[in-house]
């Protein structure tokens, strides 16, 4: 091809979406999206069901961790006070 | 969201979606299947929308972010983000399943091969002139949607022309 050939491809080939119409989408789309959703937000349900039972059971794991640290610390601390109580009363350990 | 606004809400875009995504897609179903996630993600992120810029805008950059990423992971796109490696590159006729309801009949060769070449445009300038020529809004909507001043949408458009013609220039001459 000559150069002003191609130019000219080069150029109709550019313009050839100056022509281009909107295209609209099918009458059906608004029926086929709606349940389509429908079937989503069942699944976004139970996946949220799921997050919250996860989150639920991390806070109660957390929770009896503190709780049976409390609990030792507590112990730890009657055991003492119950070794110094004695120790006031003999004089000896 | 209620059923009744999301319905209002898919009847008003519905049209710009799809069509915008027929402009990334180049295919009649596959623009049907990307514009379906594009409202599946309205619906899951309505909330999200701050109501700073119109829905129309916010739908536009869902829809283009989406297309580009189905693109992507599809593997379609070869990103060459220098031009040198834009010029160097043929445009092949790669859209065997090219359709375009929109193209006139007389035009749908060359637009299959426009379309090709716009395929290897880095994707800022594939949007913006997507956005330009396919969808047809101004360049303060583009920059809207892409969130850029309405100078570098200007730019984005200047070089996505200039890219193209390079393309379709190397294209005519091998064939």
């Amino acid at each position: 091809m000559k150069p002003s050939d191609i130019q000219r491809e080069v150029e109709l080939t550019m313009a050839s979406l100056d022509r281009l119409r909107k295209a609209e989408a099918p009458s059906d789309f608004a029926d086929i999206l709606t349940s389509k959703m429908i079937f989503a937000e069942d699944q976004i349900k139970w996946v949220n069901r799921a997050k919250l039972a996860l989150v639920a059971m991390v806070a109660m794991a957390i929770l009896n961790g503190v709780l049976m640290f409390k609990n030792h610390d507590n112990q730890r601390e009657h055991m003492l006070h119950s070794i110094a109580q004695q120790y006031h009363l003999t004089g000896d350990l | 969201m209620k059923e009744t606004e999301f319905r209002d809400i898919v009847s008003e875009n519905q049209d710009r979606v799809y069509n915008t995504c027929l402009g990334f897609m180049k295919n009649d179903e596959e623009a049907k299947d990307m514009a379906q996630e594009v409202f599946i993600h309205v619906y899951q992120n309505i909330a999200k929308f701050k109501g700073d810029a119109k829905l129309s805008t916010w739908i536009y950059r869902i829809t283009t972010n989406k297309c580009l990423e189905e693109i992507r992971r599809r593997g379609r796109k070869k990103r060459s983000a220098q031009l040198s490696d834009i010029s160097d590159e043929v445009v092949q006729n790669q859209a065997p399943d090219f359709f375009h309801p929109g193209v006139a009949m007389e035009d749908k060769e060359r637009a299959e091969i426009l379309f090709s070449a716009i395929e290897k445009l880095p994707d800022p300038q594939r949007t913006a002139f997507t956005l330009s020529k396919v969808e047809q809004l101004s360049y303060e909507e583009i920059s809207k949607v892409m969130e850029k001043s309405i100078s570098s949408v200007e730019s984005l458009l200047f070089r996505a022309k200039k890219n193209l013609q390079k393309l379709l220039t190397h294209y005519y001459e091998a064939v």
